[in-house]
């Protein structure tokens, strides 16, 4: 199938199968590999990418799903070459260790401040119940999510 | 593999009728992307409706609900939160998988795959819920909530079928109050052990007028509880009616789950039927 959407606000045209995973066309066809694979079944989150600003996993999307809509990925994040304020509240509060999750993590939490600014931490948490870390456990991260809203909400003011 | 995008229902009747029995609708994906990939499902055509717009709307009158067969669990949950006959519905979809999920999974979509593990099955037979089914031949007829899944992975659909939409009354249901609990490994993101929905009526004084129950993921299909409806009848929700509707929950469970799970499930009938009598006491207080 003829496909054209939007990656990191790009226009991308593509001739790929219907049945083609968005994972699968970020990873291989457009060599954007910050998003990873993990489970495949939508159990552990590592894929998350936004469609439309809502976090999706990338593993059970489809190319039929796409056709005129807008993908974010991590690269997306810091398209101008300056990490987003998300990315620099993870590396402060050390909320990477082996960071194979960390993508998913960080673009959960962009959805979710995408659409509240002052969120809770139990708001943080049900945002990234999703995504699954087995190595730092989830305090750091659950933290740097928080500071990232908290500057975010001072740059806003 | 090939693949029509229909943009109008016309368009969606017209490639349904080029379906055969090996053709799979796709919706969110959730469900059926996994299948696909692991093999499990080879379909000789995927038809995926989501580009008509009318599929995405939930639509709200004093008099009916009528939820597009694309709107997502997301969606579903924000709009009938504040509806108290409807809260149910928003239990359950707040709580089906992760917020990756709920951004794309349907409540059309779980009631056709059917798992008996699905939380929207139990909340469709609260309601005399009907499915709207478009035919290859571009009639639309409707189907009883009751009696579509007819066990694991199997619904009532014919080949060149799909649903478009779900339609409730909500006229018969003003004053009622609903929710819906679920039990499974955690909180969030796990799969039902158990699930139950209740949509009561109360008089001013608290007297229960009318009472439905419905229990998700112990048999194969949901199952409404008769026996405990009628006992409410006349009674207020105290603790001496808990212990009641407790004891013919567990039976009911005990009848019907399979003998590997009974000792589990029907113990947890005394937490699962606990909870929802506090959600119900909480939002009619």
């Amino acid at each position: 199938m003829n496909l054209s959407f939007y990656v990191n606000d790009r226009p991308v045209h593509l001739d790929t199968a219907p049945d083609r995973r968005l994972l699968d066309i970020l990873r291989e066809d457009l060599h954007l590999t910050g998003t990873k694979e993990g489970c495949a079944e939508g159990e552990c989150g590592a894929c998350t990418v936004l469609l439309d600003g809502e976090a999706v996993h990338s593993c059970l999307t489809l190319a039929l799903h796409l056709e005129g809509r807008h993908v974010t990925t991590i690269e997306g994040l810091a398209a101008s070459g300056e990490l987003d304020i998300l990315q620099t509240a993870f590396v402060e509060e050390i909320a990477i260790q082996c960071g194979f999750c960390t993508t998913g993590m960080i673009m959960s939490a962009k959805a979710l401040l995408l659409k509240n600014p002052d969120p809770t931490e139990e708001e943080i948490r049900i945002a990234l119940s999703g995504n699954i870390c087995r190595c730092s456990g989830y305090v750091q991260i659950v933290r740097a999510v928080d500071r990232a809203a908290r500057e975010l909400r001072e740059v806003g003011t | 593999m090939n693949s029509l995008t229909p943009k109008t229902l016309a368009e969606f009747s017209a490639a349904l009728s080029q379906a055969t029995s090996k053709t799979r609708i796709l919706s969110g994906g959730t469900d059926l992307v996994i299948q696909l990939h692991q093999g499990r499902a080879e379909p000789d055509l995927l038809i995926y409706p989501g580009q008509i717009p009318e599929l995405h709307k939930i639509h709200l009158t004093e008099d009916a609900l009528h939820i597009g067969a694309m709107a997502t669990m997301a969606e579903l949950s924000a709009a009938l939160d504040p509806v108290p006959e409807f809260r149910a519905i928003a239990d359950a979809a707040s709580k089906v998988g992760s917020p990756q999920i709920r951004s794309k999974a349907t409540m059309a979509g779980n009631l056709c795959n059917a798992s008996p593990a699905g939380d929207m099955l139990p909340v469709s037979r609260l309601y005399d819920l009907e499915l709207e089914v478009l035919s290859g031949d571009g009639t639309v007829s409707r189907l009883p909530a009751d009696g579509f899944v007819l066990g694991p992975g199997k619904n009532a659909l014919q080949s060149g079928q799909a649903v478009v939409g779900l339609v409730l009354d909500r006229k018969c249901w003003t004053g009622y109050v609903s929710a819906f609990r679920k039990i499974g490994f955690r909180e969030y993101v796990s799969i039902a052990r158990e699930g139950m929905g209740a949509l009561i009526r109360f008089e001013p004084d608290g007297i229960i007028q009318d009472a439905r129950f419905a229990l998700g993921a112990v048999a194969t299909s949901p199952i409404r509880i008769p026996e405990a409806e009628e006992r409410m009848i006349g009674r207020k929700l105290d603790q001496a009616l808990l212990e009641e509707v407790t004891a013919i929950t567990a039976q009911t469970i005990h009848n019907n789950c399979r003998p590997t799970n009974r000792l589990y499930k029907t113990e947890a009938a005394r937490g699962l039927v606990a909870d929802l009598f506090d959600m119900i006491q909480e939002r009619i207080s």
